[in-house]
């Protein structure tokens, strides 16, 4: 059963009674909320993710609720809790999903130690992935969203899950999060492409979460190992170039984006080596999208840089 | 400037892990005790494997390393004392 296949009602029911848990990748997420925001993030951006009404266990438990009975109904906030820690301040009800979303990437980016942790956008074509491993800000969101309506498929625009040992990747598909002139960049790139509401985050920037493609989302049982590595950087006004990089440099910069190798001590630095000796890597500057999803597209067709 | 010491070494060598790859200059180096990874140029990395494999005072290393002129040795005996990959012997 899908998030899809739940009336309004059994999606509230869910979610009230702590009995929604999601199957999110690799980890099972139970879910507890009141709050209609939540639930309308859930089906939308959801849609497709499979839910477990019986599960014993969950990796992540999260409760994402108002922080008491007076911010539910006066300038209503959201608080997120997890294993009865709350990482972040209340914020606007209205900003629940990106809440959510800051939630999960907390989880997995602190917890998910059985996989080597890479701060990057990952995804999927013949049988081979793609990492784009970079900072925020670089535009990697933005070429992700683009590449999954040209037949990529996506993994996750937040993390590689590598398996340190078998130096496989696991999906873990969920929402793309866009940033500011992004959202209406994809929007006119792709029409069909679904959003959910665009707020304003803690920082003043307005953010939307476009919901990722069912095929990825079913296929998230699907694993690969990494093909290639781009490190995109946004530079307004840049022709598309792609500069091939050592693979020294691709290591440093494979690490520098691990939340977790040196957890991981010698395994983790062997799987980054395997990782950047076997995947050919580039830098690739670029500004208008067309360009950036060309190079990519043309940097898959020949193998190498 | 504070005097030179004596001996310079690295003080647990097995716990330094090498990376480097055909034709490319630079070399990784991944240390075990820290967690931390060092991209290093190739005057630095042949200091580092001198000194993993025996302690030397700077004269020993000028002698065996001679590809690398005085000035530029202070420097990199400066910085990888820096990172935490070399130390003075006490």
């Amino acid at each position: 059963m899908t998030v899809g296949d739940l009336s309004d009602a059994e999606l509230c029911g869910l979610l009230r009674a702590q009995r929604f848990t999601l199957r999110v990748g690799p980890f099972l997420v139970r879910l507890r909320s009141v709050m209609s925001e939540v639930q309308a993030a859930l089906a939308l951006l959801y849609r497709a993710h499979e839910i477990d009404t019986e599960a014993d266990g969950a990796h992540f438990v999260i409760r994402l609720d108002h922080p008491g009975l007076v911010r539910r109904f006066f300038r209503a906030q959201a608080q997120l809790t997890f294993d009865l820690r709350q990482p972040f301040i209340p914020l606007p009800a209205s900003m629940a999903a990106p809440m959510l979303e800051a939630g999960l990437n907390w989880c997995i980016g602190n917890y998910a130690h059985q996989f080597l942790v890479i701060h990057s956008a990952t995804l999927e074509r013949g049988g081979r992935a793609l990492l784009m491993p970079a900072p925020p800000g670089s535009g990697k969101s933005t070429l992700c969203a683009a590449l999954v309506t040209r037949g990529w498929r996506l993994l996750s625009d937040e993390f590689a899950l590598v398996d340190p040992t078998t130096g496989i990747l696991v999906p873990v598909p969920r929402p793309i999060a866009l940033k500011e002139g992004s959202i209406d960049v994809i929007a006119r790139w792709a029409p069909d492409a679904v959003f959910g509401p665009s707020v304003v985050n803690n920082e003043d920037e307005t953010v939307a979460y476009m919901q990722p493609p069912a095929r990825s989302v079913r296929d998230s049982g699907l694993t690969c190992r990494a093909g290639w590595i781009v490190v995109p950087q946004y530079v307004a006004g840049a022709d598309a170039t792609t500069t091939p990089m050592t693979r020294a440099r691709a290591l440093m910069h494979l690490a520098d984006n691990s939340f977790n190798y040196n957890f991981h001590g010698r395994v983790g630095f062997d799987r980054l080596v395997a990782i950047a000796d076997q995947a050919p890597s580039v830098t690739l500057r670029y500004s208008r999208l067309d360009e950036g999803v060309d190079a990519v597209d043309r940097l898959a067709q020949t193998g190498a840089p | 400037m504070p005097p030179r010491p004596p001996r310079w070494h690295v003080a647990d060598p097995s716990a330094l892990l090498f990376q480097h790859w055909p034709g490319e200059d630079e070399h990784v180096v991944f240390n075990l005790r820290s967690g931390d990874l060092h991209l290093l140029n190739p005057a630095a990395t042949a200091v580092l494997e001198r000194l993993a494999e025996a302690p030397a005072s700077v004269d020993d290393l000028r002698a065996s390393l001679n590809q690398i002129d005085a000035s530029a040795l202070d420097a990199v005996l400066e910085s990888l004392d820096g990172l935490g990959l070399i130390g003075p012997l006490p």
